[in-house]
C-alpha cells in the first residue's frame, strides 16, 4: 500500500477546517473478457468472469467503510464492444448501494464506453452525476449546504477524442475550496496506448486544480505530486501484462494537505514468476521445484494467474521445452494448486534460451547455416494464409504481424535447429 | 588442415600416450576390437570441439587423475599450432599455442574451424559402418531423400523432421477437414458465436422493452388522470343530487328577503338593549325621590336639638369642676390617712418613753441633741469596763491555782523522803549480787575439764597399743636377725638384733611414763563453795533499782517548787496595773453623767442599747412633725374646692343644700347630656352630606342611561321610543330570513366543498333531478371502463418488468461472452502453434530447395567421379532425385537404375561416393580431416583395394584418418601410413 502525503501552504482566504474525501477509480472494464486465458478450468473460469464485479463490490465497500464524500470514476466502466447488460445492471446496483450511504458518484465515459456506443439504456440512481458530453463541464459538490468542491470533466461521445481536452478546463470563479479535474486520456509522450485526449503535464498544472483524476492507463502511476496528477490504474488485472495489486485511491483533500491511500480491489492477480531450474537434472524434479517456488512466491497473496519463465544453465530444459515435455508437468502442477482456497493457475510459461543460435552456426555453409539465413530473409505471411485467411477462421483471428510474427519465426527456427542437430553426435 | 600429433594426458583407457599422425595425409589407424579406436576418435573430437562436463566425466580415466591432452594441428594459413584441453582447467576449454609463441582461446579455435560444430563435423567429415546400416533400415523409397539429407546437412533428420511437421500440421488444421483441432475449435466458436449473437439480440430487446415500459407507464398515468377526473365528476353529481332540495329552500328564502328594504339600519340587539336601559333607569328615579325626602327630615331634627342647649361657657365651667373632682377626692383620702398616721405615731412615742422610764417626756425629746461621736464613746466605755472586770476575775483565778499547786508539791516532797532505803541495807544487797556472779563462772570451768579427760583416755589407749606393737616388732626382728646370724654364721648381726630389741624396750618405757603425767594433770581440777541462788540475786537487783528511781523523783519535785514561787511574784505585779485602769474609767463615766443627766438612771453597760432606742425615738418625733405640716396644706386645698363649687351653684341659682358628692354628680349629668346632643347633631350633619352626594351620583347614572336610550333611538333613524320599537319588530323578521338562508347555504357548502362548484350551483336555476340521474349513470360506466384498462396495462407492464428483471439478472450472455472469448484465445493459441509448425516446415522445404540448388550440381559431379572410380566405370552417371524419382544411376550401357534397384554393395558404394563428394565440396572451405570408422567391412577385397586407393588419392586434398580393425585394410593402406594400436602405440 502506498501512502502519499504532501503539505502546502494555505491558499488565500482558505478555511482551514475544510476537508473532503473521495475514491478515485478508473477503467473498471466490467464484464470484459480476459486476454490470454485459453482453456482454464471451469471454477477458475467462473472466478475470472466475476472478478471485475467483485472488484467493483470492493470499491463500493471501500467507499462506505471510509465514509467518503463521493466516488470519481474516470471512464471505461465497461466495454461497448463486448457489452453485457449485466455490467451496467451491476453498476446500477453498486450505485444504489452508495446512494443508501449518501455517497455521490461522478463519472465520465471513456473510449471503451463512449456514449454513442452504449446500447443499454440503464438508468442510474440520482446520486450518480454523469458528464453528459464531450464539452468540459462541471458539477459542484455540497457539504452542509455549502459548495465545497467543483468537479470538472467530459465524456467520450464517440470512440476517440483526439483534441487536447486538457486545455478546455477552466477553474470556476468564486471561493470554492477544492477543484478536481477528471480526465480520461494519456500523456503526449505515451506511445504504448491509443493516444486519446493528449495532454502535457504543464497543461494540467497551470490550471491550479487541487487534484487531477486521470483514467485510461491501466498501470497505476502518480505523475506529479503538487498538485496530485494520478492514474489509479484499473481495478482488476485482465491480462498478463497487468500484474500485481490493482485498485483505487482513497484521497483526503484538505486545505493544507493531501493524503492518498491505495486500496487494492482485485479478487485475483496476474503475476509473472521466473524459476531457475538449474538444479533439476530430470524432468520429474521439475514438478516439485515449480510447486515449491510457487508456494514460496505466493505465500501471502490471494488467487493468482501465473506466468512462469524457466531458466537453467543446463541443456536439458531446452530439450524438454523443444520436445514439449513441459506441458504435462505444468498440467500436473496446476492440478494441485488450482484447488486450494487461494488458488493459483499457471496459464502460460516460457523457457529462457541459454544460448541463441550463434553467429558461427548462421555463417556456416552447411544446411543449418543456410536455414538460419533463410529465416532471417523471408517473411512468413504467405505460409500462414492457409489458416488466417480461411473463410471460417479469419473472423475469429487477428492477423499475425510484428512481434507475434517474430516470435513464431523464432520458435520455428529453434525447433528446426534443435531437431536437425539433436542426434548429430551419435 | 591436418592433425599431426595427439598427446593424451588421460582420456578413457588412454593415459599418457602420444600418437603421431604426421606420416602422411592418409593415415590408417589399425587396432583390434577394444583397442581404443573409438576412444581415440572421441579424443580428437574433444580436442577440436570440447565436451560438456558430463561427457568429460564419462571419459575420466580409471587409472589416472588427469583428463585431457594436446592435439597438434597444421593449418595452411596459420602453420602448426597445438590445442590443449584439460578437464578442470577453465571448464575444459581450449588453449591454442601457435608457433610464434602466442596462446589463444576457444573463440580463436572456433574461427579456425569456420563455425563448424561437432555435430556438423560428424555429419560431413565422418562416417561409419553404422551409418550404412541405418540406410539399409530406411524405406527404400526414401533412400534418395535420406542420401540427400545426410549429404546436405550432415544429418539424416531433414526428411523425418519434415514428415513430423507435416503430421503435426495435419493434426492441427486442414482447410477442409473436420477432425483437426483447429477445425473443431472453429466449429465450437461458430456455435458460441451463434448463441452469442442470439443473446445479444435478446439483450438488445432490452432497450425496446424498456421503451415499452415507459410508454405503458405514460399511458397508465394518462388514464389515471382521466379516471380521477371522472370520479370527481361522479362525486359532484351525487352531491348535487343530495343538495338539490336544500337549494330550492334557499332560493325561496332569498325571494322573501327581497321584500325588505335592502339597507335597513337598526342597532345590534336594539330592543334588548333599550329594555335593559329602561329597567336600569326606573329604580334610580325612585331612589332619588327618597333621598330628597330624607334631606328635609334631617334638617328639622337638627334645628330642634340646637334650641335645647345652655350657653357654651356654662359647660366649660362645669367641665373645669369635674376635672378637679378627682384631685379633690384624692386630697380627701390623703387627709384621713395622714391624720391617722400622726395619731398612731404619738401613741408609739409615748409608749416607748414609758417603757424607758427615765423621766423623759415627749417634749424633752425635741431638745435632746446627740452628736455623731457619742455612740462610739459610749461603746468604748462599756467595752473597757467589761475588759477590766474580766481581767480582774482572771487574776483571782490564777492566784488560786498557784496556791493549790504549791501545797501539793510540798506534801509530795515529804512522802518521798520517808520512803528511801537505809544505807547499810543497800551495801548488803550489792555483795549478794557479786557472789552470785563468781559462783556462775566456776561452774562453767568444771564442765570443760570433764571433756578433756574423756579425750585423753582415747589417746592413751592408742599410744599403749603402738608401744606394744613396736616392742613385738623389734623382738621379732631381733629374733630373725639372730637366726640369720646363726645360719650365716655372722656374729655381727647379733649385735644389730640386740640393738633393735633394746630400742623396742626403751620406746615402751617412755610412752608409759608420758601417759602417767598426763593423767595426773587432768584429775587435779575439783572446787567446793557456799551456794547463792538466782532468785535472791535478781530480787536484790530490783530493790536497788527502785531506790535509785525514788532519789531522782525527789530532785525534780524540788525544781518545780522553785518555779511556782517565781510565778507568784509575777501575779502581784499584774494586780496593781489593773487597779489603776479601773480608776481612770470611773472618772470618764462621771463626766458623761454630768452631760446627760438621764444616764444616771442607766447602768453603763446598757448605754449602747439605750443610745439606739433614744436615737430612734428622736427620728420618729421628727417624722411626725413633718406629717403634721403636710396635713395642714391638704386641708387648705379642700376648702378652696368647696368654695368654687358653691359659687357655681349660686351662679345657676341651683339649690346648694346637697352634699359635695351630689353636687358633683349633678354637674356630671349635665355634661353627659350635653355630649349626647352634640353627637346627634354631628350625625345629622353627616347624613345630610351623604344624602347630597347620593343624589348627585344617582343623577349622573340616570343621565348615562338616558343618553344611551337617546343614541339607540337616533341610530335606528327614529324619533320616539314607539317608532323605535316598531322598527325593531320589522328588523327582526328580516334577520330571521337571513339566518335561514345562511343555514341553508352552510348545509349546501357542507355537501359541496368546492367553492366554484358551489357558487355555480347556487346561481344555476332549474336543475332537474332526472337530468342528474342520467348523468351519474354515464360517468359510472366511464369509470368502470377506465379502471379495467388501467388494470390491463399494469398487468402488461408487470410482465415486461419481470422480463427485464430476468434479463438483468441473467448471467448467460456474460458467460457465453467470456466463454467465446476464451475459446477464441484457445483458437489463437492453436493457430500460433500451427503457425510455428507451418513456418518450420515451409522454411525447411524452401531451404532444402535452395541448398540443393546451390550444391547439388557440384556434389553430383564429384559423387559421380568417385562412384565411377569405385565401380570401375561400371556406372558412369548419377542423377539427383527429383520430386518423384529418387537417386538414379546410369550404367555404361546407358540403362538407368533407381537406387532401390541396386545391390546392397552398390548402394554402399554410392553412399561412400556421395559422402566423399559432399566432403569434397565442403572441404574447399573447411578442409578438416576426414575420419572414417571401418565403413568398408562389407566390401570385398577388390572393392576395398579400390576404395583405399581412392581415399589415398583423395587425401592429397584432405587428410583422411581411417580407423579399422581389419588387417587387410591396414595392409592395403600401405605400411608407411599405418598406426598400429595393438600394443599400445607403435609407429614404424
Amino acid at each position: 500500500m502506498v501512502k502519499w502525503k504532501y503539505k502546502f501552504y494555505l491558499k488565500e482566504g482558505g478555511h482551514i477546517t475544510e476537508q473532503i474525501s473521495f475514491i478515485h477509480a478508473a477503467d473498471l472494464h466490467l464484464d470484459s473478457p480476459f486476454k490470454g486465458l485459453a482453456h482454464i478450468p471451469e471454477h477458475i473460469f467462473k472466478k475470472v468472469r466475476n472478478s471485475t464485479f467483485n472488484a467493483l463490490d470492493r470499491l463500493v465497500q471501500a467507499a462506505i467503510d471510509n465514509k467518503v464524500d463521493f466516488v470519481l470514476i474516470v471512464g471505461d466502466l465497461f466495454d461497448n464492444e463486448k457489452q453485457s447488460l449485466k455490467a451496467q445492471v451491476h453498476l446500477r446496483r453498486a450505485f444504489e448501494q452508495l446512494q443508501h450511504h449518501d455517497i455521490n458518484v461522478y463519472l465520465s465515459y471513456g473510449n471503451h464506453d463512449f456514449i454513442n456506443g452504449n446500447i443499454h439504456p440503464v438508468t442510474y440512481p440520482d446520486n450518480v452525476f454523469i458528464f453528459p458530453n464531450e464539452k468540459v463541464s462541471h458539477f459542484t459538490f455540497e457539504k452542509n449546504n455549502e459548495i465545497c468542491a467543483a468537479i470538472y470533466g467530459f465524456s467520450y461521445e464517440n470512440r476517440s477524442v483526439l483534441s487536447k481536452k486538457a486545455q478546455e478546463y477552466q477553474r470556476l470563479p468564486g471561493k470554492i475550496p477544492f477543484h478536481i479535474g477528471m480526465l480520461h486520456g494519456s500523456l503526449h509522450s505515451n506511445t504504448d496506448h491509443d493516444l486519446y485526449a493528449p495532454f502535457y503535464l504543464s497543461d494540467l498544472t497551470e490550471k491550479n486544480f487541487d487534484y487531477w483524476a486521470l483514467g485510461h492507463i491501466h498501470q497505476r502511476e502518480v505523475l506529479k505530486e503538487n498538485p496530485f496528477i494520478v492514474y489509479p490504474g484499473n481495478i482488476q488485472g485482465r491480462n498478463r501484462k497487468e500484474t500485481g495489486d490493482k485498485g483505487c485511491y482513497h484521497v483526503v483533500l484538505s486545505e493544507t494537505d493531501t493524503a492518498m491511500t491505495f486500496i487494492p480491489l482485485h479478487s485475483l492477480q496476474y503475476n509473472a514468476l521466473t524459476i531457475d531450474v538449474s538444479d533439476c537434472d530430470e524432468l520429474h524434479q521439475l514438478e516439485t521445484k515449480i510447486q515449491s517456488e510457487i508456494s514460496k512466491y505466493t505465500k501471502d497473496l490471494g488467487p493468482q494467474l501465473l506466468q512462469l519463465l524457466f531458466k537453467s544453465n543446463q541443456d536439458n530444459l531446452q530439450n524438454w521445452a523443444d520436445e514439449q515435455l513441459m506441458d504435462e508437468v505444468i498440467e500436473l502442477v496446476n492440478e494441485t494448486i488450482l484447488h486450494q482456497a487461494n488458488w493459483k493457475y499457471i496459464f502460460r510459461y516460457q523457457v529462457e534460451r541459454l544460448y541463441s543460435i550463434d553467429n558461427e552456426l548462421a555463417q556456416g555453409e552447411h544446411f543449418v547455416g543456410e536455414l538460419i539465413r533463410h529465416f532471417d530473409e523471408v517473411s512468413i505471411q504467405s505460409y500462414l494464409k492457409e489458416l488466417y485467411q480461411h473463410k471460417q477462421a479469419r473472423k475469429y483471428m487477428e492477423p499475425i504481424i510484428g512481434e507475434d510474427e517474430l516470435r513464431i519465426k523464432h520458435q520455428a527456427k529453434h525447433m528446426l535447429v534443435h531437431e536437425l542437430l539433436k542426434n548429430g553426435g551419435d | 588442415m591436418q592433425i599431426r600429433n595427439a598427446t593424451i594426458y588421460g582420456f578413457g583407457k588412454w593415459v599418457d600416450d602420444t600418437i603421431d599422425f604426421s606420416a602422411g595425409s592418409f593415415v590408417c589407424v589399425y587396432g583390434e576390437n577394444e583397442s581404443g579406436k573409438s576412444t581415440l576418435q572421441h579424443f580428437i573430437l574433444f580436442m577440436l570441439f570440447g565436451l560438456p562436463p558430463k561427457k568429460r566425466a564419462y571419459f575420466q580415466p580409471k587409472t589416472s587423475g588427469k583428463m585431457g591432452g594436446r592435439l597438434t594441428i597444421f593449418d595452411a594459413d596459420y602453420g602448426e599450432f597445438t590445442i590443449e584441453r584439460i578437464d578442470g582447467i577453465q571448464n575444459g576449454s581450449a588453449t591454442c599455442y601457435t608457433a610464434d609463441g602466442q596462446s589463444h582461446g576457444e573463440d580463436w579455435l572456433q574461427e579456425r574451424l569456420n563455425g563448424m560444430t561437432q555435430a556438423t563435423y560428424q555429419s560431413i567429415f565422418s562416417f561409419s559402418a553404422a551409418d550404412l546400416m541405418n540406410i539399409r533400415n530406411m524405406k527404400e523409397d526414401e533412400l534418395g531423400e535420406v542420401l540427400l539429407g545426410v549429404g546436405l546437412t550432415g544429418s539424416k533428420n531433414i526428411y523425418a523432421i519434415e514428415k513430423q511437421l507435416d503430421n503435426k500440421i495435419g493434426e492441427l488444421f486442414k482447410p477442409f477437414g473436420k477432425k483437426p483441432e483447429i477445425n473443431q475449435q472453429l466449429e465450437t466458436l461458430d456455435d458460441l458465436f451463434t448463441s452469442l449473437q442470439s443473446y445479444q439480440e435478446t439483450e438488445s430487446a432490452y432497450r425496446d422493452k424498456k421503451a415499452n415500459v415507459l410508454a405503458i407507464s405514460d399511458a397508465i398515468e394518462r388514464y389515471q388522470d382521466q379516471l380521477e377526473k371522472a370520479k370527481k365528476d361522479l362525486l359532484f353529481t351525487e352531491k348535487k343530487q343530495q343538495a338539490l332540495p336544500i337549494i330550492k329552500a334557499y332560493q325561496r328564502e332569498k325571494e322573501q328577503l327581497a321584500t325588505f328594504p335592502a339597507d335597513m339600519i337598526f342597532p345590534e340587539n336594539g330592543v334588548e338593549r333599550f329594555n335593559t336601559l329602561k329597567e336600569k333607569l326606573l329604580p334610580l328615579k325612585s331612589e332619588l325621590s327618597v333621598l330628597q325626602d330624607n334631606q328635609v327630615k334631617y334638617k328639622e331634627k337638627k334645628d330642634t336639638l340646637h334650641s335645647s342647649l345652655y350657653d357654651e361657657v356654662v359647660y366649660e365651667d362645669a367641665e373645669a369642676i369635674i376635672q378637679q373632682k378627682q384631685h379633690y377626692l384624692e386630697n380627701k383620702r390623703e387627709q384621713d390617712k395622714q391624720d391617722k398616721s400622726i395619731k398612731k405615731m404619738d401613741i408609739q412615742i409615748e409608749t416607748e418613753l414609758d417603757q424607758l422610764n427615765i423621766g423623759l417626756t415627749h417634749e424633752d425629746l425635741t431638745a435632746i441633741n446627740l452628736p455623731f461621736h457619742i455612740e462610739k464613746s459610749w461603746n468604748q466605755l462599756k467595752n473597757d469596763l467589761d475588759q477590766v472586770m474580766l481581767t480582774e476575775e482572771h487574776i483571782q483565778q490564777e492566784y488560786r491555782q498557784l496556791k493549790k499547786n504549791r501545797d501539793y508539791l510540798i506534801s509530795q516532797q515529804f512522802e518521798l523522803t520517808d520512803s528511801l532505803l537505809k544505807e547499810n541495807y543497800i551495801s548488803e544487797l550489792s555483795k549478794r549480787i557479786n557472789d552470785y556472779q563468781h559462783q556462775e563462772y566456776l561452774k562453767k570451768a568444771r564442765e570443760e575439764n570433764i571433756e578433756q579427760q574423756k579425750n585423753w583416755k582415747k589417746v592413751k589407749e592408742k599410744k599403749e597399743s603402738r608401744a606394744k606393737l613396736s616392742l613385738i616388732g623389734s623382738a621379732v626382728a631381733a629374733f630373725i636377725l639372730s637366726i640369720f646370724a646363726i645360719v650365716q654364721g655372722q656374729p655381727a648381726l647379733f649385735g644389730v638384733s640386740a640393738l633393735i630389741l633394746a630400742s623396742g624396750i626403751i620406746q615402751q618405757v617412755v610412752s608409759r611414763k608420758s601417759m602417767r603425767d598426763m593423767e595426773g594433770m587432768l584429775q587435779n581440777k575439783k572446787v567446793v563453795s557456799d551456794q547463792v541462788t538466782a532468785e535472791e540475786s535478781s530480787e536484790a537487783e530490783q530493790l536497788l533499782e527502785a531506790n535509785d528511781q525514788k532519789k531522782n523523783d525527789l530532785a525534780s519535785l524540788k525544781d518545780r517548787l522553785r518555779s511556782i514561787d517565781i510565778e507568784l511574784l509575777q501575779w502581784e505585779e499584774k494586780k496593781n496595773a489593773l487597779q489603776q485602769k479601773k480608776d481612770r474609767l470611773n472618772k470618764m463615766v462621771i463626766s458623761q453623767h454630768e452631760q446627760y443627766p438621764f444616764l444616771k438612771q442607766i447602768e453603763t453597760m446598757y448605754w449602747p442599747e439605750f443610745f439606739h432606742t433614744l436615737k430612734q425615738l428622736i427620728n420618729f418625733d421628727r417624722e411626725r412633725n413633718q406629717l403634721r405640716s403636710q396635713l395642714n396644706a391638704l386641708e387648705k386645698e379642700i376648702t378652696d374646692f368647696h368654695e368654687h363649687l358653691t359659687a357655681f351653684y349660686q351662679e345657676r341659682n341651683w339649690e346648694t343644700g346637697n352634699t359635695v358628692e351630689e353636687k358633683l354628680e349633678k354637674i356630671e349629668d349635665l355634661l353627659t347630656e350635653y355630649q349626647s346632643v352634640i353627637g346627634l347633631l354631628e350625625q345629622y350633619e353627616t347624613w345630610i352630606a351623604d344624602n347630597v352626594d347620593q343624589q348627585r351620583v344617582t343623577k349622573q347614572q340616570m343621565h348615562v342611561y338616558e343618553q344611551e336610550i337617546a343614541d339607540l333611538i337616533s341610530f335606528a333613524n327614529t324619533k320616539t321610543e314607539d317608532d323605535f320599537l316598531k322598527k325593531a319588530k320589522q328588523f327582526e323578521q328580516k334577520q330571521k330570513h337571513d339566518t335561514e338562508m345562511k343555514q341553508l347555504k352552510e348545509q349546501i357548502a357542507r355537501i359541496l366543498q368546492n367553492k366554484e362548484e358551489f357558487k355555480a350551483l347556487l346561481e344555476q336555476e332549474g336543475t332537474q333531478e332526472s337530468e342528474l340521474v342520467v348523468y351519474q349513470e354515464q360517468v359510472t360506466s366511464q369509470i368502470e371502463k377506465l379502471e379495467k384498462e388501467i388494470d390491463q396495462m399494469r398487468q402488461e407492464r408487470a410482465d415486461i418488468d419481470a422480463d427485464l428483471s430476468n434479463m438483468e439478472s441473467s448471467e448467460t450472455h456474460s458467460e457465453v461472452l467470456h466463454r467465446f472469448n476464451m475459446e477464441q484465445e484457445q483458437l489463437e493459441k492453436l493457430a500460433e502453434e500451427w503457425s510455428v509448425y507451418k513456418t518450420a516446415k515451409e522454411m525447411l522445404v524452401e531451404t532444402k530447395g535452395n541448398y540443393r540448388d546451390k550444391y547439388m550440381g557440384v556434389v553430383i559431379e564429384k559423387t559421380t567421379a568417385y562412384f565411377r572410380a569405385l565401380t570401375a566405370n561400371k556406372y558412369i552417371h548419377i542423377y539427383a532425385p527429383t520430386t518423384n524419382i529418387p537417386f538414379q544411376v546410369e550404367s555404361t550401357d546407358g540403362i538407368r537404375y533407381q537406387a532401390q534397384e541396386l545391390s546392397q554393395g552398390t548402394v554402399d558404394q554410392l553412399y561412400v561416393s556421395l559422402r566423399l563428394g559432399i566432403s569434397d565440396v565442403m572441404s574447399e572451405k573447411h578442409r578438416l580431416p576426414f575420419i572414417i570408422d571401418d565403413a568398408f567391412v562389407h566390401f570385398d577385397l577388390n572393392r576395398t583395394k579400390r576404395i583405399i586407393r581412392m581415399l589415398s588419392d583423395f587425401s592429397r586434398n584432405q587428410q583422411i584418418i581411417l580407423f579399422t580393425c581389419k588387417k587387410d585394410v591396414a595392409e592395403f593402406a600401405g605400411n608407411t601410413n599405418v598406426v598400429n594400436l595393438r600394443n599400445s602405440v607403435s609407429i614404424n
